[in-house]
């Protein structure tokens, strides 16, 4: 027999649930829900562009989750909007007026690739991982008719050991309720980001990014994930250099007050106008923060234009003994 | 109120067709990818954006319904990364299933832990292609792609597949079958 097969065999044999068949009855369950669905809801007539974006391009970083530290959540509440309806509460942007060097973002982001190389090693000792991050989501939700938004605050601890195992610890506000949770995870074997641009490249090609913003999340997702030392956080900047459309916003401040120099892509690929906004430390290039922003269209989202719908904020990132 | 036997023909007759073939299909869909405690959840939401999106979600079948519910389990549990849920369904299936005997359970953990160590993506399209059967143009549309693309995806996904389960195989704790694959 071919490898070939085998390996066909082989994934085939451990599916761990049975396929379905088509042809038998639903149960009592699946049944009920087929009433609701029927009986209760309305149909929507035909494809909209909010509802394309709602669940055709969900942004790839569900990995950064709908994340946010109480002291950082700007509100939940609603406001008023022009049209008598109510906005859901977003962060105010970080940065409208842009002050962009007069050298262009990709000598800037090469200068500052060269300013993080140059830098002492400062990942820490050690082979376990160690990041903490703060973020914020407006993420929508189907819930009757109209598309509701939703302020989710949380914040997340991830430790993860050399063999991939480790706690993801999860702190989640609602209604003035801090929870906590911790799972157990299996990301097997962990592998250190690539301090070359070339090697960076194909390590985030398994992300499978695609266009500007594609590139951008790849980084985002990777360092989330990863420590990044001196030669790493140059290789991510050299790779944003080479992102398409990428421009310079200057200086800026992130969501914990840190001052940093951010970049920006702008992309509809979401199915809205967005902007895809990196912060880096203006010293050691490390990633201080990230930001979406929606800039001239909501689609059925009930926020004003602009606003932020998605931010990280990274405190830590570090390999531990 | 619509009635619970819609009559033939009419949007709810077609709909619930749609649904009855496809509700299994997807139930098992997500139950491999979410923890079972989620799985009513996911389901509900992608048939109630079936539901409104008929005529998107009667042309593209049951891949349609494949990519919806991915894109569910995406936004509304943003909070637990779903590499990280799905390499703890496939931790969790893990030895209690495909108990066909002891040699096929040993060859099928190792094989669910190679693919719990695989990129989303590689993952992603040889679970779609094994374990859903899909294929050509319907893996397209569940990958949102084209059939070319998938194809290539799938083509990629299955060698760096194979090169894990090489390495997997090379460990002492595998059957012997495997190791005959592979060596």
């Amino acid at each position: 027999m071919s490898t070939q097969l085998d390996t066909q065999r082989l994934l085939r044999s451990s599916n761990p649930v049975p396929n379905a068949v088509s042809a038998e009855p639903l149960d009592a369950s699946a049944t009920a829900l087929l009433q609701r669905i029927v009986n209760h809801t309305d149909p929507e007539p035909g494809p909209s562009r909010g509802r394309r974006w709602l669940i055709g391009t969900v942004p790839r970083l569900a990995a950064v989750g709908a994340l946010a530290l109480v002291t950082l959540v700007i509100g939940v509440s609603l406001v008023d909007s022009d049209d008598g309806g109510a906005y859901a509460a977003t962060p105010t942007p970080l940065s409208t007026e842009h002050t962009p060097t007069r050298a262009g973002a990709v000598d800037e982001l090469l200068a500052l690739a060269a300013r993080a190389e140059g830098t002492s090693y400062d990942a820490g000792p050690g082979g376990s991982i160690r990041v903490v991050y703060q973020s914020w989501s407006l993420f929508t939700r189907i819930d009757g008719v109209e598309v509701s938004s939703e302020v989710v605050p949380q914040r997340i601890t991830r430790l993860v050991g050399p063999d991939g195992q480790g706690t993801i610890t999860t702190e989640h506000t609602a209604e003035g309720e801090t929870t906590e949770s911790t799972t157990s995870i299996d990301d097997g074997p962990q592998t250190r980001l690539a301090a070359d641009v070339d090697g960076l490249t194909a390590q985030l090609a398994d992300r499978n990014p695609s266009g500007a913003a594609g590139r951008v999340n790849a980084i985002v997702e990777s360092l989330l994930e990863t420590p990044a030392g001196p030669g790493s956080r140059g290789a991510v900047l050299r790779y944003l250099a080479q992102t398409p459309g990428i421009r310079s916003v200057g200086e800026m401040e992130d969501r914990l007050g840190r001052e940093g120099v951010g970049f920006t892509v702008s992309s509809d690929a979401s199915g809205l106008p967005t902007s895809y906004t990196l912060i880096f430390d203006p010293r050691s290039g490390n990633l201080l923060g990230y930001e979406e922003m929606l800039t001239s269209d909501p689609g059925k989202l009930q926020v004003p234009i602009p606003s932020v719908i998605q931010y990280v904020v990274w405190e830590q990132s570090t390999y531990t003994s | 109120m619509r009635m619970t036997n819609p009559a033939e023909g009419t949007p709810d007759a077609e709909f619930a067709t749609y649904f009855r073939e496809h509700h299994g299909h997807l139930s098992a869909y997500v139950r491999r990818r979410c923890d079972e405690a989620l799985v009513a959840d996911v389901v509900s939401e992608a048939f109630l954006i079936a539901w409104r999106r008929r005529a998107e979600s009667s042309s593209g079948g049951r891949a349609w319904l494949f990519k919806t519910a991915r894109l569910v389990m995406n936004n509304s549990m943003r909070a637990e990364r779903r590499q990280q849920r799905l390499g703890h369904r496939l931790a969790s299936l893990q030895g209690s299933s495909v108990r066909a005997s002891e040699d096929s359970t040993t060859e099928a953990e190792v094989v669910l832990r190679t693919l719990r160590r695989m990129s989303e993506p590689d993952r992603e399209v040889l679970m779609l292609v094994h374990w859903e059967d899909l294929g050509g143009a319907e893996l397209g549309e569940a990958l949102g792609c084209s059939a070319a693309t998938a194809a290539v995806r799938l083509h990629r996904a299955r060698k760096r597949f194979r090169r894990a389960l090489t390495v997997s195989s090379a460990s002492t704790d595998v059957p012997h079958s495997l190791k005959e694959i592979f060596r």
